[in-house]
């Protein structure tokens, strides 16, 4: 296993456990997901565009579960985890941070300033 | 409306809005003052929701899976060549497959040459569509689009309200003939007052054979928690396979009705209206940086492992290469399934080198290649 120099396997089986739990809760029929469908049924599917759904909603928890977890466990073990909902949740995308780029400095005032017409006197 | 012919979808429009006009010109005055005005009312209730559901069946996403990047597609032809080294007739075409556990039945997922992902289970590739579906079901020409994941349930409210509101109109107007002829006296003068009455029932009464018995067979598959896809093939036909238990079956019927129809809908996997990043910058603190930067480098890339396969994570181990990979601009390499392809590098300046570690966007119109940099934030300036 490639990640076994760089991280606890508890901690990394805990994270996949967690994400699979979310995902599972958010796919499961729950009082809010039924009050979505119904309304949507009534409405004439008009609800979607007002309420958000609960899929939408477990995918932030996610999102910023994911970032919370790189920022305190990954990024220090030198591992960087992108969110497998960019991914079509198809893979959960792991890098190994070893290399840097300098930070970009920022962009000068443009040089191509669009000549002003000055009137003529 | 996401597929290439969509045609046969205004047909279908038109032939309902059709129906619905002609029985609101023709038979609701003369129902709604002799019988009751409750009619027409109901008519349009239905008619709303027949129409919602169509629109919402045809321009929903079916759960279409996106395609991967060109460096997840090359992993997995690395992975793919090192779990079965070569041996006889092995091609880059031969089929290959992943075998994974669902609630205690073993599931084969294929690999798909076209999309270059595995399938999930349940999801088909549409030729239509030319796209991978989730739960693909079949594709509908009469909707314009396939029936998948996403839809279904509206698919399935579409055809139950369309069986419902043809057999409402054609009692309707079957009605009003019927009540025309104790009025005239003969059937034959009913009939030429409004002969768009009889129209009208000759079309509701042709089209609801099919359409009930689609609805029939739907319920049916709902109940069963199959596809039409998988009833075509007999894949959980307890005849045909006995050994074979339907892993997504929870065993009672109404509750596979429940969890089909009131369950949550799945947000869409494209995403359309991104744009694209050409650069993730990752942030890290300076404590971090200087330990990185006393490692040695570490070239081995990162195998992408798949969340949704099983909750028991499936170990693959693959060797580390024996060479420097330094894949650089993915986009003009040759679809090569074997490793070790020296590819043009593009430059690096003496601060810093490309990371080995690409990631590309996933977006399906462009694939660009991207980097993962690392910025130190310094505490002090900070």
């Amino acid at each position: 296993m490639e990640l076994e120099g760089k991280i606890e396997p508890e901690v990394w089986t805990s994270f996949i456990d967690d994400l699979n739990r979310r995902y599972h809760k958010a796919d499961s029929v729950t009082f809010a997901s039924v009050f979505e469908s119904s309304l949507g049924f009534i409405t004439c599917n008009l609800s979607r565009v007002c309420v958000p759904s609960v899929w939408n909603r477990a995918l932030k928890e996610s999102e910023t579960f994911i970032q919370e977890r790189n920022r305190a466990v990954f990024i220090p073990n030198n591992l960087f985890i992108r969110d497998p909902a960019s991914k079509g949740l198809r893979v959960i995308e792991v890098s190994i941070l070893d290399e840097f780029v300098p930070q970009p400095q920022p962009t000068q005032e443009s040089s191509c300033v669009t000549p002003m017409l000055t009137p003529r006197n | 409306m996401l597929t290439r012919q969509s045609s046969v979808f205004f047909l279908t429009t038109f032939l309902i809005v059709l129906t619905f006009t002609l029985y609101c010109v023709f038979d609701v005055p003369y129902l709604a003052t002799k019988v009751s005005p409750a009619l027409p009312v109901v008519a349009s209730i239905l008619f709303a929701l027949v129409i919602s559901s169509l629109l919402k069946t045809t321009l929903t996403d079916p759960g279409i899976i996106p395609r991967p990047s060109n460096r997840e597609a090359i992993e997995y032809d690395r992975q793919a060549q090192t779990l079965e080294p070569e041996s006889g007739n092995r091609n880059a075409n031969t089929p290959r497959q992943k075998v994974v556990n669902i609630n205690g039945q073993a599931v084969k997922l294929k690999f798909c040459f076209t999309c270059r992902l595995y399938r999930p289970p349940r999801s088909s590739h549409c030729s239509i569509c030319d796209n991978c579906v989730l739960n693909f079901d079949h594709h509908c020409p009469w909707v314009g689009n396939c029936i998948g994941l996403r839809n279904y349930r509206y698919f399935y409210f579409f055809i139950t309200t369309v069986a419902i509101l043809d057999i409402f109109i054609g009692v309707c107007s079957a009605l009003h003939l019927g009540l025309l002829t104790t009025e005239k006296g003969t059937f034959i003068e009913a009939l030429k007052h409004t002969p768009v009455s009889a129209a009208i029932f000759l079309i509701t009464f042709f089209s609801i054979w099919s359409v009930a018995g689609l609805s029939g067979f739907h319920t049916y598959l709902i109940a069963t928690s199959q596809t039409t896809n998988e009833d075509i093939k007999g894949t959980f036909n307890s005849k045909l396979r006995p050994h074979v238990k339907n892993p997504y079956s929870t065993g009672n019927c109404c509750k596979n009705i429940w969890r089909a129809l009131c369950g949550p809908e799945m947000p869409s996997l494209l995403d359309r209206r991104g744009v694209i990043q050409s650069d993730i910058m990752v942030s890290v603190d300076a404590e971090t940086f200087s330990r990185l930067s006393t490692q040695p480098k570490s070239p081995s890339p990162e195998p992408p492992e798949d969340p949704r396969m099983s909750l028991d994570r499936e170990q693959i181990s693959t060797d580390p290469p024996d060479e420097d990979i330094e894949v650089g601009d993915t986009e003009c390499l040759p679809r090569n399934p074997f490793p070790a392809i020296p590819t043009p590098h593009c430059g690096t300046d003496s601060n810093g080198v490309k990371s080995h570690n690409y990631q590309e966007n996933d977006d399906i119109e462009a694939n660009r290649n991207t980097t993962i940099s690392m910025q130190v934030i310094d505490p002090n300036t900070t």
